[in-house]
């Protein structure tokens, strides 16, 4: 069956059907479906990142603190002592900066042929800052 | 009179601004935030520069005057030799027989000293702001100078 239509009826995205002279749409419900996902989905993406940005900033201060603490330390050794007198001094400094104190920080000591690592970790036990010093027991 | 007839209804047309204008919104939010972070990291690295550059004249200016004898209220430290480290305003004061050199602390910052043993401490609060509106964040620094008594931990 041939049905004649007039071209000024059809609208865009009326899928080739006729459309009412007085609703003309500019867009399909599809298209406007996935520029509302695209949006949402440009608007997670700049959470995320937003949040990214926080807990760089938070590593940014541990490690500071980390590199402060490490520094103390260095700073307070005597000239003369052992493995024994290097951990207590960074223990003692690590628990009294603010980092180590709020528990954000913790130290992690390994000796090993005649050197001493002192290291900070922060979160996710990820290593902060870290020394090695050659040190006797 | 002459009636003008459009293609779309009043309410697509109020759901159109009402939608962009929802989107411009997000896009100041995401610009405000944005610029805001910018800043903060920028401030905050600028004010670790400066630390640095207070904890090596903090270390010096006590490792070549020696011994403390006094802590004024958590506010001056003053030293045996007549020399002394005070806060004057925003500025962190060294004077000593050398002269007085005074370090503009970085943002807004309160500052105090202590002793410990073996140990001349001075700790930063660093004050900062997120942007006009924003939370305040506080970050404490601790950083310690060898006095002439003998280390014990």
């Amino acid at each position: 069956m041939i049905r004649e239509v007039n071209p000024k009826s059809l609208g865009r995205g009326s899928g080739g059907q006729l459309a009412p002279q007085s609703s003309f749409v500019p867009f399909t419900l599809i298209e406007l479906t996935f520029s509302l996902a695209l949006v949402g989905f440009l608007s997670v993406v700049f959470v995320v990142f937003v949040n990214s940005l926080r807990g760089l900033n938070e590593r940014l201060s541990d490690e500071y603190q980390a590199f402060l603490a490490l520094d103390n330390t260095l700073e307070r050794l005597p000239d003369k002592g052992g493995e024994v007198v290097i951990k207590a001094v960074f223990l003692d400094e690590l628990k009294r900066s603010p980092g180590g104190a709020a528990g954000r920080l913790r130290p992690s000591t390994v000796y090993a042929d005649g050197s001493l690592t002192l290291g900070v970790r922060g979160k996710k036990d990820k290593t902060l800052a870290e020394v090695t010093l050659r040190c006797g027991r | 009179m002459r009636t003008l007839r459009r293609n779309y209804s009043l309410v697509e047309l109020l759901l159109v601004i009402a939608l962009a204008l929802t989107f411009l919104n997000l896009a100041y939010a995401a610009y405000y935030h944005g610029l805001g972070s910018c800043t903060f990291f920028s401030k905050k690295s600028h004010d670790y520069q400066e630390i640095d550059v207070i904890r090596k004249a903090w270390r010096q200016f006590i490792g070549r005057n020696g011994a403390v004898t006094k802590v004024e209220s958590g506010v001056a430290l003053l030293f045996a030799n007549g020399a002394s480290v005070r806060r004057d305003r925003g500025d962190l004061v060294f004077a000593d027989v050398k002269g007085k050199r005074s370090f503009l602390l970085p943002g807004d910052q309160s500052v105090k000293f202590s002793l410990e043993p073996g140990v001349a401490a001075l700790e930063l609060n660093v004050r900062r702001r997120q942007s006009a509106a924003g939370a305040v964040s506080y970050e404490y620094l601790r950083i310690v100078a060898a006095t002439t008594t003998e280390v014990r931990p």
